[in-house]
């Protein structure tokens, strides 16, 4: 990529494509760094912006969602077109991949039906050549009548190319609009109806054609779209109506008749510019997929990856905590013995640097763990995980669709409960809405590697994979018993789409780490340092007075009684009534009441309580009440507060239920 | 598939039967120790007491077999599970040697107390050694010409 600082020329550049097409990785060699995460307008599905430089052009970039057509069978299809209809972009770049032509051309053809001025990026060649097939671009590009750039997006070959194509287009101003012709029924409905529409200057801004394909195609949100702009709407749905009516006679559904018609336009161009040569050689794919999805090790193969990710994290990432852990120290310790007055060197030491000390030294498992998992996705291995899963998924009442947001669960619960939006069945989506904060979050890490590193040391991976497990169970229990008992029925199908195996690319590896990574290091600098701030003002109110009598230690002694079954003291109760704002505070509220350093911490805590009574205290850190932030998107995406508090309500009965029973079998079989 | 030389089948067969039955006497000391057998004394590297980890050992050990069984009868698809074998073989392997630096890290980079009595015999575990001896399998699965989908 070429960059200058000067670029009068502007292009407003859409990515669209179907899932797993490698639109991240073509987004993500466009922009480089220079990239801006959001949200679309009105829902929480991410929007990635960023900008591209090259020659004297500017190229702003959005990467629309994944998708499969332009229905609007889902929130990601509805925005995806909606920017198209609406923001008008001047190119929309289609990246195709080669290896599954056929199904890929079906959303190019419904970009062109839409009117948007299209450059095909033809990506995943090297797999297309690999598959046996030969793809005669020059020839596709006439038939099709739009720009074709051959490309292998994460060795950056067709990068240049393509922005070569965009420039010129925008400078010369081209437009590749290509209209492909239906059977003659069909076209004759779509002409009348469009007669019909342009009666409506209100209209005329749209393409009367797409609009008109839509109506017949009976698609709510053009119908919403022509309530909104015209006043006298019924006489045009009564129209429609009379059309589809006749059509209908001839084709029983009009849906499946323009798909039919799609696909035969799509096999003819296809059979012109594809031909395939034989190979004998086995392929990397069916090789590891015969042993990955096999019906008896695939589930024991996953599990020997999850524990070694879980190693990784722990013990792999330990000396760089450790570094973090003596750097922090020091600071906390040069703070609180020299800045004066002595109560702002205690604030800026103990509270300040010191509570988020505790929070940072963390950073490295996080970022270490998510590393394992971005191998994992970007590889393929994961969705192979999914197929592995649904079998029992299903007859444990989970939709096969569900496993991909309780793994995404291990992360993060806010978006794995946001990424639940592909569920389409609402009772599969609510049970996985549920249970997904069963799923051991990163932020609860931290709270792991603290006990498990004072107690368990030379087994601490171990028993932090047995927590990962612990959730799994549970929320499958769960999902087990809501199914059976609020959400009877069973659950839906599940269809998904294998990728082909891949050796993920570094930059791919390392942008997929820092976006999530990034997060933890984000609420650690906003919300957990407020939070640890404000213990650590309650635990010096009043001033100068004994910890125990301060207003923390006051409202710990009204807590301390109810989980003193579990000898657990007044500073861990208010540690996890604090872990509801963000679970990270836990440790950093500890910090504060037991007193910075990693001497004063380890002791005191070791002091405290048992082996038994600390991973009592892990299991309810991981069952009890989501941060405040996962509650929030629990209201959101049930849309409900019912199930919101019922939400808050089950976990917290169920972790104090499972602490309190790890307790009851740790005393009977002489652990205590 | 590709054909295959018989012989070859039956050579890569019986490597795989000799990594599947030491992965399982290994997999299998780290579980009976952790059941509270001292058993440690079977073996020439460094066991754990570890159930986790000996299921892992176990796990391998199947896959190992399973390639076994199938090439045995001479059939091509027993690479798919010498492949695999040797993939989750190397996980296990490049995991324990970082374990192994990080501890070297711990103990005479940072000085940490707690790795003052550390030696690097504490963490060569059976899988490294196991990892380095399966590593042989890359010649017949390079041979293989596979294509990657």
């Amino acid at each position: 990529m070429m960059l200058r600082t000067v670029s009068p020329l502007k292009v407003k550049v859409a990515l669209a494509g179907n899932p797993n097409v490698g639109k991240s990785v073509v987004f993500n060699n466009l922009t480089g760094a220079r990239q801006h995460v959001g949200n679309w307008p009105g829902v929480t599905v991410e929007k990635k912006e960023g900008l591209c430089t090259f020659e004297d052009a500017k190229i702003e970039v959005v990467d629309l969602p994944g998708i499969y057509s332009l229905t609007a069978n889902s929130i990601d299809e509805i925005i995806a077109r909606n920017y198209i209809v609406e923001e008008a972009p001047d190119i929309v770049v289609d990246i195709v991949d080669a290896s599954n032509l056929e199904r890929n051309l079906y959303l190019t053809l419904q970009l062109l039906e839409l009117g948007a001025n299209v450059i095909i990026l033809l990506n995943m060649m090297d797999l297309a050549e690999e598959k046996g097939f030969k793809i005669d671009t020059k020839k596709l590009e006439k038939l099709i009548g739009v720009p074709v750039v051959p490309s292998v997006a994460p060795k950056r070959i067709g990068m240049n190319e393509l922005c070569q194509k965009i420039v010129e287009t925008k400078k010369k101003s081209l437009t590749y609009k290509k209209i492909f012709k239906y059977s003659k029924d069909l076209e004759e409905g779509i002409e009348r109806v469009r007669y019909v529409l342009e009666q409506y200057e209100e209209l005329s801004k749209y393409n009367l054609r797409w609009l008109a394909i839509k109506l017949l195609e009976d698609d709510d949100e053009v119908k919403k779209l022509i309530v909104k702009s015209i006043s006298n709407y019924n006489a045009i749905f009564s129209e429609v109506e009379k059309i589809k009516s006749e059509l209908e006679k001839k084709y029983d559904d009009l849906i499946v008749a323009f798909a039919d018609e799609r696909y035969r336009i799509i096999s003819q161009i296809v059979s012109q510019v594809v031909t395939k040569v034989q190979v004998e050689e086995p392929t990397l794919t069916s090789m590891l997929d015969e042993v990955f999805t096999h019906k008896y090790l695939g589930i024991p193969i996953f599990l020997t990856l999850m524990w070694a990710v879980f190693q990784f994290t722990f013990t792999v990432a330990a000396p760089i905590s450790d570094l973090f852990d003596m750097i922090f120290s020091s600071l906390a310790e040069i703070a609180s013995t020299n800045i004066k007055p002595t109560w702002l060197g205690s604030l800026i030491g103990e509270g300040i640097i010191g509570g988020l000390g505790f929070v940072f030294v963390f950073a490295p498992n996080i970022f270490f763990m998510f590393l394992a998992l971005s191998i994992l996705e970007d590889s393929g291995y994961l969705a192979r995980a999914a197929f592995n899963m649904d079998k029992i998924m299903y007859k444990l009442g989970l939709h096969g669709k569900s496993f991909i947001p309780l793994l995404l669960g291990f992360g993060c619960n806010v978006p794995a409960i946001m990424s639940t939006r592909t569920i389409d069945n609402e009772n599969d989506r609510l049970i996985t809405i549920l249970v997904n904060p069963l799923m051991s979050c990163s932020a609860r890490l931290p709270v792991y590697v603290l006990f498990a590193g004072i107690f368990f040391s030379a087994y601490a991976g171990n028993v932090i994979f047995s927590m990962y497990l612990l959730g799994i169970v549970l929320a499958v229990l769960i999902a087990l018993i809501l199914r059976k008992t609020l959400f009877p029925g069973r659950p839906s199908y599940f269809v998904m789409e294998m990728p082909p195996y891949m050796v993920p690319t570094l930059r791919s590896i390392v942008v997929h780490t820092w976006e999530r990574g990034s997060m933890f290091i984000k609420k650690a600098g906003t919300i957990i340092i407020a939070g640890l701030v404000a213990i650590w003002a309650l635990s010096n109110i009043p001033y100068g007075a004994p910890i125990e009598e301060s207003l923390v230690g006051q409202f710990g002694k009204l807590l301390e009684p109810i989980f003193a079954p579990f000898g657990w003291d007044w500073r861990i109760a208010v540690a996890l009534f604090f872990g509801f704002i963000a679970k990270e505070i836990v440790i950093g509220s500890l910090a504060i009441l037991y007193g910075t350093g990693e001497e004063t911490l380890y002791g005191p805590i070791s002091n405290a309580l048992t082996p038994l009574s600390a991973y009592a205290l892990m299991a309810f850190v991981l069952i009890y009440v989501p941060c405040i932030a996962t509650v929030g998107i629990i209201k959101q995406e049930t849309g409900s507060w019912k199930w919101t508090l019922f939400a808050i309500a089950y976990e917290l009965i169920l972790a104090y239920l499972v602490a309190g029973f790890i307790i009851l079998i740790g005393h009977l079989i002489g652990l205590a | 598939m590709v054909n295959v030389p018989e012989k070859r089948n039956k050579a890569v067969a019986i490597f795989s039967l000799i990594l599947s039955i030491l992965y399982f006497f290994f997999g299998s000391l780290e579980i009976t120790f952790w059941l509270g057998f001292d058993v440690t004394y079977l073996s020439p590297v460094t066991i754990y007491s570890d159930a986790f980890a000996g299921f892992t050992l176990i796990v391998t050990s199947l896959i190992f077999a399973a390639g076994f069984i199938n090439l045995w009868r001479n059939e091509v698809r027993g690479y798919s599970y010498v492949l695999v074998g040797l993939f989750v073989a190397s996980v296990l392997g490049i995991l324990q040697f970082l374990i192994l630096v990080a501890n070297w890290t711990e103990r005479y980079v940072l000085l940490n107390e707690d790795f003052a009595d550390w030696t690097w015999i504490d963490d060569f575990r059976a899988v490294i050694p196991l990892w380095i001896m399966s590593l042989p399998l890359i010649v017949p699965l390079r041979s293989l010409k596979m294509r990657r989908v």
